[in-house]
């Protein structure tokens, strides 16, 4: 498929602003005026002013530093359960396309019965159990998205098993674990990060979703999820920048990584 | 090989037929509709439809206070628009000079929407069931001194007190039900709480379960015929969803949150009543889940850092006043309290002196190695509950003190349990009402386990007093007394607001509406659409 | 092929993993509700019985009752199940029917603007969030529109089908966006790929007629599709949680979200248990279908 001059440069953009977000939103306690817990009850509910770029909350929070916390928080989510992710499907997908035979077909089967459940339900169902909501949070996440990226792994690790230079390195005797993680990780290098990077954004999205409905992030810590959750009323009664800021910054954040997958997917893979 | 597949399909067949045919047996009860309407029918011209908060899962007067009791119901007594208990299916009552027996005549033509006559057996049956401690009723503590209940002639009925009791007429408000659907049934149970007939201007068609209420008018109804022919009462918990279906024309009466008033005024096709209300909101400290409370100094440095007209003019949008005791709408009020104007000086001030001082350095006020943290929970669905809760965990931030914000849903929160908690009461009526039961050791709604000697004493003595001068002394002491001794922070009282089609007439703008709005339904039969 | 069965059977068998993992659960669920009303499953049973005894009256119909309410489980299943089914039917044939024109239509017309414009906005509306999306919809069509309503399944005045089809309208645009972008996506790709393969250069070369090319193309590059289509149905349901609680509408989702904060836990179990079914079945369904369009699998079937 031929990519233009002009496409790549376009999904190069995308990266460039992923990067940009995050790096605003770590280094954010660095410049905002306001704490995003600060209450401020003659503020409340102000338009996008010189004070607050991005106006106030029903309690006169400084949307602003909230929607910049709440970056930090949502992404960083996002990444934890990504890595794990990523961590739990890379050993389940890599020992079964490596040992194959019976015990792959069975943790395949297994695979495909896990994917049959609905995630979101069940991430939703689980996670009150754990006291400590965020944890849980992430630990559903975890144990939910690891599936593509097993699939994934098991194919690929098939399919370096046949290559000649790793019949070679059988044949040299080379220790196992060099085999697996100098040259059949590293081989797959390019679809691991593909996957996690759809991982990330849909990791993006599924946090979004759950602290919508309440059950996320709990509501003392600023989520870009929990901040659109009152959103009907919000945009209801016309104070439209309450949600649309965060709004924008899940929709251009989960965008940013997508158009960045595919940035990846057409620079390394043919 | 083909087999395998079949019987995976077939085996899932079998569990799906099998839950979905349990349906059929586990309905025993039969739904017996009484009222012929056919209700499919409807015409928007002359059916009001509201949109409710809630609904109530059973519909029996006498096991506890119902959303829409005013509209299938009614009592021997009613309140009238100041408040004030009126005669309703009594006609008169004397009251012996011992003041303890009230004898009632009652009027002749009531009838039930089974078309039965309303008779004085039917309101002995309803008192005594409510006093039977068989039966499940959160009245029972309202009758408490009632001693007996007897009838006298076909039309006549004595009560008889154990105390004298001034606030009597204002419990017999109670909805009178026929005495012949509860024969041989256990009352707890009974067929009726889902079925209700009373004598009230509209009669139940039907309730699809969380979902719609459907009540039509009832033509025999003593008093003056209802004029809009339909109500339709729809569960509609998400005040959004409230809002927007008032505006699209789906909901013609709704209870709408303070910052919705703005939008729904400027929409050409509604309006909204702003009623005043007994209704507040406070901050309950529970004495049994933590001792932080124990300390008054505790409780009211809090109370000092509290900035009620903040919280007015900010969370509620100017819909409210400040609050400092919970008799601030009753002619019983008693200003001379202290009503702990907001002062962090003198908070800080109050800890310090109470001993609590930050010797670690994490911001935190401990005390003997016990830091000063503790939970306060808010109902997350009442936004404006929730803001309060954040609002004051900010504030007392500043003092030292650790609070945590807890937003739960309704049906996850246990009061009793809570360390400190969102709370809300009002009762516009007899000023026993809602404090009795609230602020005395025993009280029933008692969830914060206050207990305090003097206001105990003097709230007894208040139930009985019957010299108005006499009952407001002991109604300043007591206000006095739980001023100093806070059982709540209180925060503010809040305007009911009511959004409204314009094609709704009727809805009375002066009486005093209670807890949540309570009571705009007391006049529903002069209520028109246009 | 083979995998098909197994998981088919593995899923509709009683040792259903959704019940195992919950079964396995239930006993730290009801420890913390010691002081709630009894449940028929009693307290002081090991898990594995108390397991069985579920299992045993699922299978005969009784999922208990709610702890909110008291009402049977299975009648409000009764009451939510043919609403979930009702959106998820419709919106499901809505998007493959859509996202089958448009990719076959972008797949064989490369490089188009058709093709160059799915590419892009198949990204785009897979990275936005069911969510935004449907509080966008009920903004411009409910809020300032005032064409559409916004909840429920039907209004109290008119009912009928006009109307529930209004008041479906909103919900199942949501659920379309969601998942158009990237079912167009594979279809545009896997056409690509065929066109590019050998036998397509082959057929060309002997001058094969258009339309039976493009048949042929089409043909095989579904067949992939149907595959994908059936990995996606418990996305669908993941996506109702949220689609359905934006819009008020009284089905399955909903009531698993309302069921949760105040763990309820018999509506949850029953509510995690149809839609476990109601997936299976659907997948299953999808699994047939591909059986008949696909000849090979057809003769393996048989043997």
């Amino acid at each position: 498929m031929k990519r233009t001059e002009k496409g790549r440069w376009n999904n190069k953009l995308w990266v460039i602003l992923l990067i940009a977000i995050m790096t605003l939103c770590l280094l954010s306690p660095l410049f905002v005026q306001y704490s995003p817990t600060e209450v401020d009850l003659a503020q409340v509910l102000q338009g996008p002013n010189l004070h607050h770029w991005f106006g106030t909350d029903s309690i006169g929070r400084d949307v602003f530093s909230r929607v910049l916390y709440g970056g930090v928080v949502s992404l960083a989510v996002a990444t934890v359960t990504t890595a794990a992710g990523l961590m739990i499907g890379l050993v389940y997908g890599g020992v079964s396309g490596y040992v194959g035979g019976k015990i792959d077909n069975v943790m395949m089967r297994f695979v495909d019965v896990v994917c049959s459940i609905p995630t979101t339900i069940i991430v939703l169902a689980f996670q009150m159990l754990f006291p400590n909501k965020v944890l849980g949070l992430i630990v559903m996440m975890s144990l939910t998205n690891w599936m593509t990226m097993a699939r994934v792994m098991r194919g690929r690790f098939m399919e370096l098993k046949e290559t000649s230079f790793i019949i070679l390195a059988h044949g040299l005797n080379l220790p196992r674990r060099v085999i697996i993680f100098r040259h059949m990780v590293r081989n797959s290098l390019s679809s691991i990060i593909i996957i996690a990077t759809f991982t990330f954004a849909s990791g993006i999205v599924t946090e979004t979703a759950l602290s919508y409905l309440g059950v996320g992030i709990p509501v003392n810590i600023p989520s870009w999820g929990n901040m659109i959750s009152n959103a009907q009323n919000y945009i209801l009664t016309g104070r439209w920048w309450v949600v649309l800021f965060p709004g924008i910054l899940i929709i251009v954040s989960s965008l940013c990584v997508n158009f960045s997958g595919e940035y990846i997917k057409n620079k390394y893979v043919s | 090989m083909v087999w395998k597949r079949v019987a995976a399909v077939l085996l899932s067949g079998v569990m799906t037929l099998g839950i979905l045919t349990g349906c059929g047996g586990e309905n025993g009860t039969s739904s017996t509709v009484q009222g012929q309407t056919s209700a499919e029918s409807l015409d928007q011209k002359d059916t009001l439809v509201y949109g409710a908060e809630f609904m109530d899962d059973q519909f029996n007067p006498m096991l506890g206070s119902l959303y829409f009791g005013s509209m299938l119901f009614r009592g021997l007594m009613t309140t009238d628009e100041n408040c004030k208990p009126k005669c309703d299916i009594a006609t008169k009552y004397e009251v012996s000079d011992d003041l303890l027996e009230y004898t009632f005549q009652i009027r002749d033509d009531v009838k039930f929407h089974d078309g039965t006559d309303l008779t004085v057996e039917d309101v002995v049956f309803t008192i005594q069931t409510v006093m039977d401690e068989t039966v499940n009723s959160s009245l029972r503590e309202d009758f408490t001194l009632v001693d007996k209940v007897e009838k006298e002639d076909d039309t006549t009925l004595k009560i008889t007190l154990k105390e004298p009791f001034p606030a009597l007429l204002d419990k017999l408000t109670i909805g009178i039900v026929p005495a012949h659907c509860f024969e041989g049934q256990d009352i707890n149970k009974a067929d009726f709480n889902q079925h209700p007939i009373g004598c009230g201007p509209y009669k139940f068609v039907r309730y699809e379960t969380d979902s719609k209420l459907l009540l039509t008018r009832f033509d025999d109804y003593y008093g003056d015929k209802a004029k809009i022919k339909n109500i339709v009462c729809t569960n509609l918990p998400d005040y959004n969803v409230r809002a927007l279906q008032l505006s699209t024309g789906e909901v013609d009466l709704t209870y709408l949150e303070p910052s919705q008033v703005e939008k729904v005024e400027q929409n050409t096709d509604t309006m909204v009543y702003k009623l005043d209300t007994a209704d507040y909101r406070c901050v309950m400290f529970n004495f049994k889940a933590t001792d932080l409370f124990q300390d008054v100094k505790v409780r009211q440095a809090l109370c000092y850092a509290t900035n009620r007209e903040a919280v007015v003019n900010s969370i509620v949008h100017g819909y409210g006043e400040a609050a400092y005791t919970p008799l601030q709408r009753n002619t019983f009020r008693e200003e001379d309290v202290e009503q702990y104007s907001y002062d962090v000086e003198k908070a800080k001030a109050l800890l310090a002196e109470a001993g609590w001082k930050d010797s670690d350095g994490d911001g935190v006020l401990d005390r003997n190695g016990e830091k000063l943290s503790f939970t306060l929970t808010a109902p997350v669905s009442d936004e404006v509950r929730v803001n309060m809760a954040t609002y004051l965990a900010e504030e007392w931030k500043k003092l030292g003190v650790d609070c945590k914000v807890d937003a739960l849903d309704w049906n996850a929160i246990d009061i009793p349990s809570c360390e400190a908690f969102v709370l809300g009461w009002g009762s516009p009526f007899d000023a026993d009402n809602d404090t009795y039961r609230l602020f005395t050791t025993e009280g029933s709604a008692n969830y914060g386990f206050y207990s305090n000697k003097t206001v105990d004493e003097v709230l007894k003595k208040a139930r009985i007093t019957v010299d108005q001068k006499e009952r407001k002394a002991c109604y300043a002491e007591f206000q006095k007394t739980l001023a100093e001794d806070p059982a709540y922070d209180f925060i503010c009282y809040i305007t009911a607001l009511y959004g409204a089609n314009n094609r709704v007439s009727g809805i009375n703008e002066t009486k005093i509406l209670g807890h949540h709005g309570a009571g705009i339904f007391w006049n529903i039969e002069r209520w028109e659409l246009k | 092929m083979m995998s098909i069965f197994a998981f088919a059977l593995i899923n509709a068998a009683p040792g259903d993993p959704a019940a195992a993992i919950y079964g396995g659960q239930m006993d730290k669920l009801t420890q913390e509700e010691r002081d709630r009303i009894n449940t028929n499953l009693g307290l002081d049973q090991p898990v594995f019985t108390r397991y069985f005894h579920w299992m045993e009256e699922v299978v005969s119909g009784r999922l208990g009752n709610s702890y909110a309410n008291g009402k049977s489980v299975n009648t409000i299943l009764a009451e939510r199940l043919p609403n979930t089914l009702l959106l998820f039917a419709v919106s499901f044939l809505v998007t493959v029917i859509l996202s089958m024109a448009l990719g076959l239509w972008a797949g064989l017309h490369p490089n188009s603007v058709l093709d160059r414009g799915i590419t892009v906005t198949g990204i785009v509306l897979n990275g936005i969030p069911g969510v935004l999306v449907a509080i966008s919809l009920i903004f411009v069509f409910s809020v300032q529109l005032g064409l559409l309503p916004s909840s429920g399944t039907g209004s109290i005045f008119s009912g009928g089908i006009g109307d529930h089809l209004r008041h479906l309208l909103l919900p199942v645009v949501t659920i379309v966006f969601s998942h158009v972008g990237s079912f167009s996506r594979f279809i545009q790709e896997g056409i690509k790929e065929e066109w590019n393969s050998y036998y397509v250069t082959v057929a060309r070369a002997n001058h094969v007629s258009r339309g039976d090319l493009y048949k042929g193309v089409m043909k095989n590059a579904l067949v992939p599709f149907i595959n994908y289509v059936g990995t996606h149905v418990p996305a669908f349901f993941s996506g109702f949680v949220v689609v359905e609680t934006v819009f008020a509408y009284p089905g399955l989702g909903n009531m698993i979200v309302n069921a949760i904060p105040i763990k309820d836990y018999p509506v949850l179990m029953g509510g995690i248990l149809i839609t476990g079914l109601v997936v299976i079945l659907s997948m299953l369904a999808v699994d047939l279908i591909d059986l008949a369009l696909n000849p090979k699998l057809r003769k393996s079937v048989t043997e």
